[in-house]
């Protein structure tokens, strides 16, 4: 712990990172129990007014509180990346494990379909998947999950490679050990920092990818609030209620730009060198 | 499964903000989109509301949206799009580039919306006419071409080529008649006929439009339905002869409708009574009969009016509505008979028609049809001198203003029927307009077609 506190002293980005996302969920996660303005209730009397202290980033079309829109928004937006996130790890990292560590055709099988996907861009082929499943929020979550899943199969497949054959593995199977166990004990236990890494890089990813989606009427539905689907939702009135698109955007750049600080800084921390370093 | 074939005058779903009275667009949006109330008769019932409660002085009136109401692309249909719906349609403008009506109506209501599913609607004054307004709004989201025709409806689009086709699929396990339907455009009604007879297609609507005169063969099935549309003269009340009473009833004796209705338009109208059809809220209350035929009666009204050696202007358009040209020909004739001089004046750009009617450059009498289905809309856009409203032609009556006011005020439904009641009772000894009639619509079916109904809006329901 004391090493963690040094390093993240020693790096101002890591720190930047850590405090814009304390703080963005201490926001959403503790703001709505200060309010009482639905994110949701709709009140056409009150369209498009300008920042004020009754609404301090004014009100959308359907007079609805943009700040309050923000903070639920952000509720869901980050749990979306979340769980975006442990769906493409799960997926990812069981495959890439398993053709890293049985090698052979299983290897070949799987990490070819590993490359066809790769070979997709991923935005593409999250539009493509959500269209075809059909526009909600989860099929949204599930399409972005599969692009997101590949990266973490070549990783885990990589660390698998490398783990598979050290010493204490070897004795794990002389030992009787049985390959599930192996696996989750062994392999992925010691292999997990570069996954982790990638974990908190591919949250912003998860994010963006998301928020396009809902941009593109593929994600979350109106009214449920999201950031991407809010800037969407808000794009007409950008140039004469700039405020209505722009703080869902901001919003966006500053959860993704904290989660690609802290991973930049996980990369250097389970890197030791860099860690000695500074 | 073969698809049902139909065959109507247009295959148009419109800009999703714009609201129409034609049959062949209504027809098309029934399927496909839904309206926020349905409309029977006069009543509202569930369409996309599924229900709705009122304050008791119907001023606050909150609404429900069915549950389950997904568009055909699978987006959930919640009170953002309907309140952006109304929204836009209060903004927009009409077929003749005239601001709605709508705007007028609901200028002073409050809109809002509790949660998704609710849409709450609050006003200074009673509304309950909000059903009647309600039931033209047809709920729909564009599809990636840009085209209004995802909706909530009982059909999905499947293909659209406008103004050629549309191919549609029961949304859903159905007890609907048929799973699939093809509609195709013939805007010829003689080539639609002829297309039936032939058994090229299973249904054909809007025969009554035939340039020959209809007859129902024996080789098809025929439905005939009045329409709520009525066919009328207005009558310049602001100046000139109609200025009085006592000319605006005689020309309401003076025209033979029974004669107008079977020889020129093939017996398919029925003789209008007062400024709706017999299926709007308070016809029944009103218990009017059409005016008779009796031009000595027409006579003797019009020897006590002033200006009879004047020339009526007698203005009419070519079309809509249908057969204008030969009615205004009759009526010229009729009013020529008990004295007046009748000029014939003929506008054949239809659309400059009616914004020339709207400018009240009408003559003294104009050829009109009044389409609402809401008795409330048509006292308030055509009657009321109070809201002098962009179709009122100058009628002006201390009377009828109470009594509109009355009914606008009242909640219940037999409240505003007998309410109504009243107000076209009045109309009908005190007329505005030369009543003339009320078309009936044929809709042509293949023998053996079951589970087909023409209503008097002149949609195409199927069972």
């Amino acid at each position: 712990m004391a090493n963690l506190l040094y390093f993240l002293k020693r790096n101002t980005l890591a720190s930047l990172g850590l405090l814009l996302l304390v703080l963005l969920l201490l926001m959403v996660l503790c703001l709505p129990w200060f309010t009482k303005l639905s994110p949701v209730a709709v009140n056409m009397g009150q369209q498009l007014l300008p920042p004020s202290w009754a609404h301090p980033l004014g009100t959308d079309y359907f007079g609805r509180d943009v700040w309050v829109r923000v903070i639920y928004g952000g509720r869901y937006t980050l749990a979306i990346g979340a769980g975006v996130v442990m769906l493409a790890f799960l997926m990812g990292v069981s495959f890439g494990i398993v053709a890293g560590f049985v090698g052979g055709w299983v290897d070949t099988v799987i990490m070819r379909f590993v490359d066809a996907l790769l070979s997709f861009p991923t935005l593409v082929l999250a539009i493509a998947l959500a269209a075809a499943f059909g526009p909600s929020l989860t099929n949204a979550m599930l399409a972005v999950a599969i692009t997101l899943a590949p990266q973490f199969a070549r990783v885990a497949r990589a660390q698998a490679l490398a783990i598979s054959v050290k010493p204490y593995v070897e004795a794990a199977r002389c030992l009787g050990v049985s390959t599930p166990r192996i696996l989750s004990h062994y392999v992925l236990r010691n292999g997990i920092g570069p996954l982790l890494v990638q974990a908190s890089l591919a949250l912003g990813s998860a994010i963006l990818q998301t928020a396009s989606l809902g941009f593109l009427g593929l994600g979350a539905q109106p009214p449920l609030p999201e950031w991407g689907a809010d800037v969407s939702a808000n794009l007409p009135y950008l140039r004469a209620s700039a405020w209505v698109a722009l703080s869902p955007g901001v919003a966006i750049l500053l959860a993704v730009l904290s989660f690609n600080l802290l991973g930049d800084a996980l990369a250097d921390w389970f890197n030791p060198r860099k860690r000695q370093a500074t | 499964m073969q698809a049902f074939k139909v065959l109507l005058e247009k295959v148009d779903f419109l800009p999703p903000h714009r609201v129409t009275d034609d049959t062949s667009v209504l027809t098309l949006k029934n399927w496909v989109l839904e309206p926020l109330c349905r409309w029977d008769e006069g009543l509202a019932k569930p369409g996309l509301f599924e229900r709705w409660t009122h304050s008791e002085d119907g001023c606050h009136w909150e609404f429900q949206i069915r549950k389950n109401a997904i568009f055909h692309d699978g987006k959930p249909c919640v009170a953002e799009d309907i309140l952006s719906f109304i929204q836009a349609i209060l903004e927009s403008v009409d077929t003749f580039g005239m601001k709605w009506s709508y705007a007028r109506y609901l200028a002073q209501a409050q809109w809002s919306s509790p949660s998704p599913q609710c849409v709450v609607m609050d006003n200074p004054f009673p509304l309950a006419d909000i059903l009647d307004i309600l039931s033209e709004f047809f709920i729909s989201r564009l599809d990636p071409q840009g085209q209004a025709v995802l909706g909530t409806g009982s059909y999905r689009v499947l293909e659209y080529i406008p103004q050629r086709s549309v191919q549609l699929e029961s949304v859903g396990a159905g007890s609907l008649a048929f799973t699939k339907l093809q509609v195709l455009a013939q805007e010829d009604a003689d080539e639609r006929y002829r297309a039936l007879l032939d058994q090229e297609v299973d249904a054909a609507l809007n025969l009554e439009r035939m340039h020959a005169t209809w007859t129902p063969d024996p080789r098809a099935q025929w439905q005939c339905q009045t329409n709520t549309l009525s066919v009328m003269y207005y009558l310049n009340c602001s100046g000139g002869l109609f200025a009085s009473e006592l000319a605006r009833r005689a020309v309401n004796l003076a025209v033979n409708k029974a004669g107008l209705i079977e020889k020129v338009l093939g017996g398919l109208a029925v003789p209008s009574a007062t400024v709706v059809s017999p299926f709007h809220l308070g016809w029944r209350s009103a218990g009017v009969q059409p005016w008779p035929y009796d031009p000595d009666q027409a006579r003797a009204l019009l020897a006590q009016c002033d200006g009879l050696d004047q020339v009526c202007i007698l203005r009419t358009p070519l079309t809509m509505p249908h057969q204008s040209l030969a009615i205004s020909q009759w009526v010229q004739r009729d009013l020529e008979a008990v004295g007046l001089r009748v000029q014939l004046q003929v506008q054949e750009d239809r659309p400059e028609y009616a914004r020339e009617i709207g400018r009240k450059q009408m003559g003294d009498l104009a050829i009109f049809d009044s389409s609402p289905h809401s008795t409330y809309r048509i006292l308030n856009d055509k009657i009321s001198s109070r809201t002098k409203a962009v179709w009122w032609q100058g009628y002006t009556d201390p009377v009828i203003e109470d009594l509109i006011t009355r009914a606008n005020n009242a909640v219940t439904s037999p409240a505003r029927a007998r309410a109504y009641g009243d107000c076209l009772h009045h109309l009908h000894h005190h007329p505005p307009w030369l009543y003339l009639c009320h078309p009936i619509e044929v809709l042509g079916l293949r023998l053996g077609v079951k589970g087909v109904q023409l209503d008097p809006k002149g949609v195409i329901q199927l069972i």
